[in-house]
């Protein structure tokens, strides 16, 4: 008996030296996906998936940080066809000897028809993978996403980095789009109240980015505007101005760097937005969505063409600020309210915060929010004029 | 099977005990009468030693007594023992009073009391004793007619003088380190503990070499069981030879696997004052400047004296410096290995192109990289240690630098493990205790392995391991981890930060607990009263 | 293994508090979330903890009126020499299935999340050689490595929770009790029966060395348990919002791993699982001495190596072969292990109590 358990001991410690370590990956195999896309084609009349992916190739000619002009691109796109994701993203993995690394995919983009068909779909496979990054960027393609996989980086040294100082950036500073977390995003596709948004990207033509012929690449990309869903599925878009809308009514910005035009005396002056803060309120009254919105802008002025600026005046030049971001505000909810889904977080406001009022109106809480009184308030405050004064006087 | 194997590969079963060589036999073998008698035996045993001298002389006094003395001539000082010795009774014995005979029965004791002026004698009638003495460098002086031979201690041999401690040096603190007499080091002690409650107990170890043991305590405030639990083991040892407190250190330790030191060895008499004073056991070595200081706790590896002197915020800040260092040292390699091979999420996409165009054609796993350039570094290591001083860091500099710089070059390895290992050696040489530093040299191979093995959960596995090794260790009767396990928050002041010397109230529990106060209160530096005069 | 172990009643509150929270606080969002929805901090907290205490009140009586003696010694003078036997039996067998879905849920998790290819035989092989060590060494040992690693564990959770703070949003954490009192009461059944493992205060009870202490330091350690599992689930709430939550099969990973503050501090998680590492070794170190503890108890088995051993390879067996795939084990917990663990922990020493308290009665009567 002494015997076989000491044999069986051997045995045991021999395993240990013969057979190795199973998730040992040595980091050079790894192949790094950067960004992700996910397509829903037609192909011969059947339905399939298509995953394109941009796989990171290092140490071709300059490291990390120290490139120049290239030959050789810094990635490379794989793609893959198949009836499952797992299958299309299996199609383009066998081609290569590498180990597919999910944990650096900072992007994934959606295009258009598989937001409108299969987002559930897309958001269960990516939440289940192990190596996904929650902070992940979502975004909805306005077309194939793997058109996008074509573009060329301009600010930075691949696409994936350019797409996520696009979507880290234009989110906090400019305010024409969003970076919607992954986690976020699926949080708010789980939730009973409330719908999801994803940024938008799409690809331009340079010429409209720099306006010069050369210089640049042939295809850049640009994330602009917002995707809006309903129920699981795209349904529209937010344009621009709708998305400065958005931002203002549902986040909280310390940064920000958003321009608004505003006119008065039929003269445009541009006001930057820095800091916002909305406060909603959200009651029920008798069966009717009341919504109160009061939103505190602060900002300076930057560019006036002739309005006067004096102190007096300022006033009247905050007052018509107010009114003119409250139109855009309300423009903001008519369209929002025109595709039918509520991602600005009216009703979810509402079942926090009156949970008993929320229980009436659970069953039809979409029509409810449709026919809601909405009220918006802006309380815009010029800080400064830049560093200018008033303004430069021609004395003449 | 296995453990009578090992046995006879260790040479346990060569025999049973020390054959009985030196062994003094049951009986004592005392002086006899006759001088003649005295001298023959001593010539008999002390034959073919041509450093034994054996000086006839003879007594001044009616009749003439003769006698002799043996002593070893280079390990007495000549000049003094002239002078004392025989100077002092060759010469005074007219100046006795008149009153006083020298006879044959008196003769010991009249040139005790009266004539030699040595600092210190001692008078013994057994043969072996007297042999003894005068093998440890006293002068025998044998009377004929008299059964007892009187011994005088003159001078020791020639020995190094005192220096700067080679092991620890500070940059602000005393600079006298121990030497090789232990009368010296006795000296060094007991000029900072001027106390006599410092005790001080002799002991002789080993049966050829008769190495001389001092114990040092400050009685009152060790626990009285340390002491004799510390007597007690080392009268058990029972070797032939003891050349360094090395030997002594392995026979007294509460495990003989241990990989952690659990005594520690100092050359600095201050730090084994201030050991003494916290209740703690020193043991001076003959022939070795290490003394040897027990118990000892996981904390004092990351102690050096200098913490002492320096400003307390500096110290904390360089004790936690040292605590990082240790950490470092023992896992920088196999976290490497756990976050390249295993966790490669962890690593920031930017730093993830760079590794990896660096990795690009390599041929070896990253696990097989760092176990051969830790190799090489301890190759390095072991070399330079052997070289004389200057030479020895030209050897290691230059030999990292060629052999990193090539192997990276050539493409046997990357550059990562390069920086990983050299970063690893210079934070294992921030700890100031050389033996932890050894052991953290063999923990952190068997950490790359598991690393290698299991990732990042094995390495946190085999951490637990060690800590569930070390919290198992006692050092005479200390648990190795206190302060920090089992919690005694009084003691954490000394720890990962050093207090401010007017904060150190008390004794640190476990040895001290007899007098836990050492300070008054209120202590701490007040500013001058703002009163105007 | 019997030795005169002698631990002070700070050690034990340590020790408890990594024992319950380490499984605790991973799996408590997603389990409670289902139910409770945003008020899942309150169904994870405040029902567990009453069960909690009055676990702890009824052992500490029981333990008091026995202060030397572990549960396996005392069962038999109690109900009676084959009944009693019986008892102890079960109680061993209590401890062998918690330490039994202890170990599988770590190595689901770590199969999960790190370690996706390793085959589970060898996770659990190197974790049981760590407590079969641990619990070899004793409990002297065992306790002292509590306190060593007592500030790192919480300083790690505290740490991954502060970060998760920054994607907080309070009004994820509304609307508060939506739906009345019965769902909280329904999600407060799993964590109860998870609070109650304070009940191996009855086998640790003699080796304290002073049995006053632990009522206090006992209600202390489950206060701060409390604490933390409410913090824990609050937090894991306010960043992902409760249907998240009860979706994610551990929620507190994610939601460590959704902290990103700027390039530096992100994939945290990795950190997270060395702090949750070290509780749930320890955890398993303390059933392996217990059930150790107890086989020699009621068996009188001499040779602990012996006992120790064979005890490892036959929990392997059973963690390997018997347990069935994730699914199935989420059911056991949330269905089967409720009430199975309740009745160790609380009925059946409330029951022991009962009647040792007839019997004194009967027995005074009688004089």
């Amino acid at each position: 008996m002494k015997r076989l358990i000491r044999i069986g001991i051997l045995v045991i410690a021999l395993q240990v030296l013969c057979i190795g370590c199973w998730d040992h990956r040595d980091i050079n195999t790894l192949a790094i996906i950067t960004v992700l896309g996910f397509d829903k084609i037609t192909e011969d009349g059947v339905d399939q998936w298509q995953v394109s992916a941009f796989v990171m190739q290092a140490g071709q000619g300059g490291v990390g940080g120290g490139a120049g002009s290239q030959e050789a691109k810094p990635e490379i796109v794989w793609r893959g066809n198949g009836s499952t994701i797992s299958e299309a993203i299996l199609e383009f993995i066998k081609r290569s000897p590498r180990v597919p690394f999910f944990a650096d995919a900072y992007t994934v983009i959606i295009g258009e028809r598989a937001a409108k068909e299969e987002l559930l779909e897309i958001a269960d496979y990516l939440n289940r993978l192990r190596e996904q990054r929650p902070g992940a960027f979502v975004m909805v393609a306005k077309g194939n996403a793997c058109d996008l996989f074509e573009a060329e980086p301009e600010a930075s040294i691949s696409v994936s980095r350019d797409l996520k100082d696009l979507a880290q950036n234009a989110a906090d500073l400019k305010g024409i789009a969003r970076g919607v977390e992954l986690i976020h995003f699926t949080a708010d596709l789980l939730s009973t109240d409330r719908d999801p948004v994803a940024s938008e990207v799409r690809l331009i033509h340079t010429k409209e980015k720099r306006g010069e012929e050369l210089a640049g690449p042939p295809k850049a990309i640009l994330v602009e505007g917002l995707a809006i869903f309903k129920d699981a599925k795209l349904v529209g878009w937010l344009n621009k101005e709708e998305t400065i809308g958005y931002n203002l009514l549902t986040t909280k910005i310390s940064q920000g760097d958003i321009v608004i035009q505003v006119t008065k005396d039929d003269k445009l002056l541009a006001f930057l937005v820095e800091k916002s803060k909305p406060k909603i309120k959200a009651n029920l009254i008798e069966d009717k969505l009341n919504i109160n919105i009061v939103i505190e802008a602060k900002g300076r002025i930057t560019e006036d063409n002739g309005i006067n600026l004096a102190p007096s005046e300022i006033t009247e030049v905050e007052y018509t600020i107010s009114e003119q971001i409250g139109d855009k505000v309300m423009q903001t909810i008519e369209t929002v309210r025109g595709y039918e889904s509520d991602c600005l977080g009216f009703s979810e406001e509402l079942h926090r915060y009156s949970p008993k009022d929320w229980k009436k109106i659970k069953e039809h809480w979409r029509e409810t929010f449709l026919e809601a009184d909405v009220e918006v308030k802006v309380n815009a405050k010029v800080e400064n004029t830049g560093r200018l004064g008033q303004r430069l006087e021609l004395n003449k | 099977m296995l453990k009578s194997l090992f046995k006879r590969v260790l040479g346990f079963s060569a025999g049973k005990g020390l054959k009985n060589s030196d062994q003094r036999p049951p009986n004592k073998h005392p002086l006899s009468d006759s001088l003649e008698q005295n001298l023959t035996e001593l010539q008999k045993n002390f034959d073919l030693c041509a450093d034994v001298v054996i000086r006839k002389f003879t007594i001044n006094c009616e009749p003439p007594i003769n006698a002799a003395a043996v002593f070893i001539d280079t390990m007495i000082d000549e000049k003094m023992g002239s002078k004392s010795i025989l100077g002092a009774i060759m010469q005074e014995t007219p100046s006795l009073p008149s009153n006083v005979q020298i006879t044959k029965l008196n003769a010991l004791q009249i040139l005790k009391s009266r004539l030699v002026t040595a600092m210190s004698t001692r008078d013994t009638s057994d043969f072996f004793e007297l042999e003894n003495y005068v093998l440890n460098g006293g002068v025998g002086i044998v009377i004929d007619g008299s059964p007892a031979a009187l011994i005088c201690f003159v001078g020791g041999p020639q020995g190094r003088a005192i220096d700067e401690p080679i092991t620890e040096p500070v940059v602000r603190g005393p600079r006298d380190g121990f030497v090789e007499d232990y009368r010296t080091n006795l000296s060094l002690v007991r000029r900072r503990i001027k106390s006599s409650r410092l005790k001080v107990e002799l002991l002789q170890i080993g049966e050829i070499s008769k190495t001389t043991i001092a114990l040092c305590y400050v009685k009152g405030i060790v626990h009285d069981k340390l002491i004799e639990e510390v007597k007690t083991r080392l009268n058990r040892i029972k070797a032939d030879v003891v050349m360094g407190s090395g030997t002594i250190e392995e026979m007294i330790m509460d495990e003989p696997f241990s990989l952690f030191p659990l005594i520690e060895y100092t050359e600095r008499p201050d730090k084994v004052s201030g050991s003494l004073a916290e209740g703690r056991v020193a043991i001076i070595v003959d022939n070795t400047p290490m003394t040897l200081i027990v118990p000892t706790t996981f904390v004092s590896l990351l102690q050096a004296s200098e913490d002492y002197y320096n400003h307390f915020i500096f110290a904390s800040f360089v004790r936690s410096i040292r605590f990082a260092a240790l950490n470092i040292a023992l896992l920088l390699p196999a976290i490497t290995v756990a976050i390249m091979a295993f966790h490669q999420e962890i690593i920031p996409d930017k730093l993830l192109g760079i590794i990896i165009s660096t990795r690009k054609d390599l041929p070896l796993p990253i696990y097989a990289e760092i176990l051969i350039m830790e190799m090489i570094f301890e190759i390095l290591r072991e070399a330079g240690a052997r070289l004389p001083r200057t030479i020895g860091q030209s050897v290691s500099i230059v030999g990292g630098l060629v052999i990193g710089q090539a192997t990276v070059e050539a493409g046997f390895v990357g550059y990562v493990p390069v920086i990983v290992v050299a970063l690893t050696a210079v934070a294992s040489f921030a700890i100031p205790n050389y033996g932890a530093g050894t052991s953290i040299r063999i923990l952190r191979f068997g950490l790359i392995i598991l690393a290698a093995l299991l990732g990042g959960v094995g390495v946190m596995l085999g951490l637990m391991f060690i800590l569930f090794y070390l919290c198992g260790l006692r050092s005479f009767g200390v648990p190795y981890l206190s302060p920090i396990a089992p919690l005694s928050p009084g003691d954490l002041k000394d720890t990962f930060i050093r207090a401010p010397w007017w904060a150190m109230l008390t004794r640190p529990r476990f040895t001290g607990e007899k007098e836990p106060v050492r300070m008054d209160t209120n202590q701490g530096p007040t500013k001058p009263s703002n009163e105007k005069e | 293994m019997e030795q005169k172990v002698k631990i002070s009643g700070t050690q034990v509150a340590m020790l408890l508090f990594i024992f319950v929270t380490s499984t605790l606080v991973i799996y408590v969002p997603a389990i409670t979330a289902k139910d409770a929805k945003e008020s899942a901090w309150l169904a994870g907290s405040v029902l567990p903890f009453a069960f909690g205490y009055l676990t702890l009140r009824v052992v500490f009586k029981l333990g008091s009126y026995f202060p030397q003696l572990t549960i396996f010694q005392y069962c038999h003078l109690i109900i009676g020499q084959f009944l009693g036997k019986g008892l102890a039996i079960s109680y061993i067998i209590f401890l062998l299935v918690m330490h039994v879905l202890v170990l599988r849920e770590f190595s689901d998790f770590l199969n999960m999340t790190t370690l996706p290819l390793t085959p589970r035989i060898w996770i659990l092989t190197s974790i049981l050689v760590l407590a079969t060590y641990g619990a070899y060494q004793g409990l002297e040992v065992i306790v002292r490595a509590v306190q060593f690693i007592f500030g790192i564990y919480v300083g790690g959770f505290a740490t991954a929770i502060l970060l998760g703070l920054s994607n907080f949003e309070i009004g994820r954490l509304l609307p508060f009790m939506e739906e009345g009192f019965m769902p909280i009461i329904r999600g407060s059944i799993v964590p109860s029966s998870w609070y109650g493992e304070i009940c191996i205060l009855a086998i640790l009870f003699p080796f304290v060395n002073k049995h006053k202490e632990i009522k206090r330091k006992g209600v202390m350690a489950l206060v701060a348990i409390t604490l933390f599992v409410i913090i824990d689930v609050a937090v894991t709430i306010g960043v992902l919002g409760s249907n998240l939550t009860s979706s994610f099969a551990v929620p507190l990973w994610s939601m460590a791993r959704s902290i990103e503050l700027g390039e530096v501090i992100q994939r945290l998680e990795s950190f997270l699982l060395v702090f949750w590492i070290t509780g749930v070794v320890i955890k398993t170190t303390l059933l392996t001495y217990l059930i150790g503890l107890g086989l020699s108890q009621v068996f009188g088995f001499k040779n602990i190596k012996v006992v120790l051993g064979s005890m490892a390879v036959f929990e392997l067996f059973i963690t390997n072969v018997l347990l069935g795939n994730a699914s199935q084990m989420h059911v056991i917990l949330t269905h089967f292990w409720p009430p199975f663990g309740m009745v160790f922990e609380l009925v059946i020493p409330a029951f022991l109590l009962g009647i040792f308290k007839l019997r004194k009665k009967r027995r005074t009567n009688h004089y």
